[in-house]
């Protein structure tokens, strides 16, 4: 087992376009850490990086405090597993998994006992013989989980192994992944652009943005203290709301907060200093409640139900959000109601730069 | 029967006729080289020209004025025709063999027309020998046997310089970014620009210079110019075919860059790269023009062919056997590229 270190890692493709800008990152010993980010935010980038298939800018990596960043890709321990599974179509299920064992020039019986312990331990066991093209998509996906797992690595990456599986076996592969992560307590960097699965699947959640990092946290850091705009907005479905609201000047129960259809006062201590000034306030669709006493009053334009709860668009002036709420209330389309932010559960953000004001 | 489905049908009636067509314009001409190939030369030269060649001839002999006259039963006009006439079985017996494809030594023509003492006349049905074309073309080409190693020869060094050269060539273009890649890929295409007899003079020079004129290095050479651009265009193809997270996830798994091309790339380049040398294989075993101009002494099987056509030999059913000796390497190594041409794997395709 293993950690891994990132030290100033930079990328620069064409000596024009930074890639990854020179990050700082530990991964600590057997932890699950998921690098999230929209596409092109170098996510992908950074980890080729740590498997030495993608050449150094600058910067270090550091694997278990050793410097790997001029070893090529077989002396790295690591093991990876592809996008695409990225499994050898004319080998067979068992050499696809024994290939990296033969390289190693391992005994013949001892290569076989690995390869079933491992096509065991991922379900495949049957399949050994068989040919990828005679697999189902989830099927190959599970060979080139094994042939990761069968190297023994002192880290694992992968590189958006779930995108290509329908929806229903990737979260089924979800709380496999973590089931053999636990099993194996391997070190592991996992890449995704879908925040769901990071949240899921996350010891720490690193969130990347045009090549840089904005936040590393919990999954529960992450989403109830998200540090800027961008993570607020990036992390939950649906996404957090924003509505741009006036500050006013501090009165007894707290600051009058005024907006487009909007007058309420919040207590935030976040907020002084920025009495005359719009900010955005951002709050989760699940922390509004529907009172008929509440102070906003919104127009129902949508309902999107979910089963166990509703999804509702709701109006307020110009400005709508979407709110989580229990299919008991009963809303209609078009129906005006009065809701209420939960106190405690919203954050103010810099209408500008983006950042959260109370961090 | 409704109108839909009789439109449906005339569709299909037309699709067929037109594929009919298009397959005997094409299973015609060589059906008639395979059946001239059989023909005796007497047959070769009549009008119009057999379909089917004759197996066996029915052959008369009689008294005739001088001595022995040999003639041969004619099924389109049913009657015999009077061929030649004379005492010496040992002229009757070539002309046999030469013109009729019969072999009958001159001791069983004697024979047999001892008969003619005893009744007015002799028939018998004669065997015809079908492969004479072959054996004498084989005999009586100048150099047929060793042009036809030479031949083979240079196919296959052809076929080793375009894909070590080519493939390679492909590989980098398909896998390596660098400047001026997309000039070089279409510059490879201008040796194509020029036909081969328009560079051969010049070819001829250079070849004489470097010591290969009339060596079968030296045809290699110059068939693997031509051959080397359309390898290097399909093989770019097949290697852009073959995703590169296959190499890489070999490379993290603990192998080598060389050898991640011999495990991983080569055996799924396969298929291209058999459909590649099938192409410098047939271009270099039928080039015909530049191979007489660049060799003297030891022409190619392509160049014979050529020349037991218009030499002095020159007889069209010789040249047809020659023609026909000269597909069967073809179709031989077509049979062995197939099973590799045939062996895709998964998403990996050509």
């Amino acid at each position: 087992m293993a950690t891994v270190e990132l030290k100033q890692l930079k990328k620069v493709y064409n000596r024009k376009v930074e890639a990854v800008k020179g990050i700082d990152l530990t991964v600590h010993d057997g932890e699950f850490l998921v690098l999230l980010g929209p596409s092109g935010c170098g996510k992908t980038t950074t980890m080729r990086m740590i498997a030495g298939l993608e050449e150094i800018t600058e910067g270090e990596v550091l694997i278990d405090g050793v410097s790997v960043g001029h070893l090529p890709p077989r002396k790295r321990n690591v093991s990876m597993i592809f996008q695409n599974y990225a499994i050898w179509p004319h080998m067979t299920v068992f050499d696809n998994i024994a290939y990296a064992l033969k390289i190693k020039k391992m005994e013949k019986s001892e290569i076989n006992t690995r390869v079933k312990e491992v096509a065991e331990l991922s379900g495949i066991e049957s399949l050994l013989d068989r040919y990828p093209d005679q697999l189902s998509g989830g099927q190959q996906q599970r060979v080139a989980v094994a042939r990761a797992i069968a190297v023994q690595p002192l880290v694992f990456l992968m590189d958006e192994p779930l995108s290509n599986l329908d929806a229903k076996l990737r979260v089924q592969m979800r709380t496999d992944l973590k089931e053999i992560h636990r099993s194996t307590g391997a070190t592991t960097v996992f890449v995704t652009h879908d925040q769901s699965e990071a949240m899921s699947l996350a010891d720490r959640i690193v969130i990347m943005k045009d090549g840089a990092i904005i936040q590393i946290g919990t999954p529960d850091e992450v989403y109830h203290n998200s540090a800027n705009r961008f993570v607020a907005d990036f992390i939950g479905t649906p996404p957090t709301n924003f509505l741009s609201v006036l500050v006013g000047d501090k009165e007894e129960e707290g600051y009058r907060l005024k907006g487009d259809h909007l007058d309420f006062t919040a207590n935030h201590p976040s907020l002084a200093g920025f009495e005359g000034k719009t900010v955005l306030l951002g709050v989760r669709p699940e922390n509004i409640d529907v009172l008929p006493e509440a102070p906003i009053e919104a127009i129902c334009r949508l309902i999107e139900p979910q089963g166990s709860h509703n999804i509702i668009l709701a109006q307020i002036g110009e400005q709508r959000m979407k709110l989580s709420v229990s299919p008991d209330i009963g809303l209609k389309i078009d129906q005006t109601f009065r809701l209420r932010l939960k106190s405690g559960h919203y954050h103010f953000f810099d209408p500008e730069t983006g950042e959260r004001l109370d961090k | 029967m409704n109108l839909k489905s009789m439109k449906k049908k005339a569709n299909l009636a037309t699709l067929y006729i037109i594929s009919v067509a298009i397959i005997s314009s094409i299973l015609i001409p060589v059906y008639f080289i395979f059946s001239i190939s059989f023909l005796s030369t007497r047959e070769a030269y009549q009008y119009p020209l057999p379909i089917f060649p004759e197996l066996r001839s029915e052959i008369k002999l009689e008294n005739g004025d001088r001595g022995v006259l040999l003639s041969i039963y004619d099924k389109r006009n049913d009657e015999y025709e009077t061929l030649l006439d004379t005492t010496d079985f040992k002229k009757m017996s070539t002309y046999m063999r030469v013109n009729l494809s019969l072999n009958y030594t001159p001791e069983e023509l004697e024979e047999k027309s001892k008969l003619l003492l005893t009744q007015s006349q002799v028939v018998f049905k004669a065997r015809k020998d079908v492969l004479h074309n072959y054996k004498t073309f084989f005999q009586v080409t100048r150099d047929a046997v060793p042009a036809l190693i030479r031949s083979i020869q240079i196919a296959l060094i052809t076929i080793l310089i375009s894909l070590s050269i080519g493939g390679t060539a492909g590989y980098t273009l398909a896998r390596y970014r660098f400047r001026g890649k997309h000039t070089l890929k279409f510059s490879i295409l201008f040796v194509r620009m020029f036909p081969g007899v328009a560079i051969a003079m010049p070819m001829v020079i250079i070849l004489a210079n470097m010591g290969l004129y009339d060596q079968p290095l030296g045809l290699s050479l110059v068939y693997a110019i031509g051959s080397i651009a359309l390898t290097t265009w399909i093989t770019t193809s097949i290697f852009l075919g073959i995703p590169v997270e296959l190499e890489e996830a070999a490379q993290v798994f603990g192998a080598t860059k060389l050898r991640t091309f011999i495990n991983i790339t080569l055996p799924l380049a396969l298929p291209g790269l058999a459909a590649s040398s099938m192409y410098a294989f047939l271009g270099a075993w039928n080039e015909t023009i530049s191979a007489l101009i660049l060799t003297q002494f030891k022409p190619t099987f392509a160049v014979v062919v050529y020349q037991a056509l218009y030499g002095s030999t020159g007889q069209v059913n010789l040249t047809a056997a020659g023609g026909i000796a000269m597909a069967i390497p073809t179709l031989i190594f077509t049979f062995i590229i197939r099973k590799y041409i045939n062996q895709m794997w998964g998403d990996v395709s050509v």
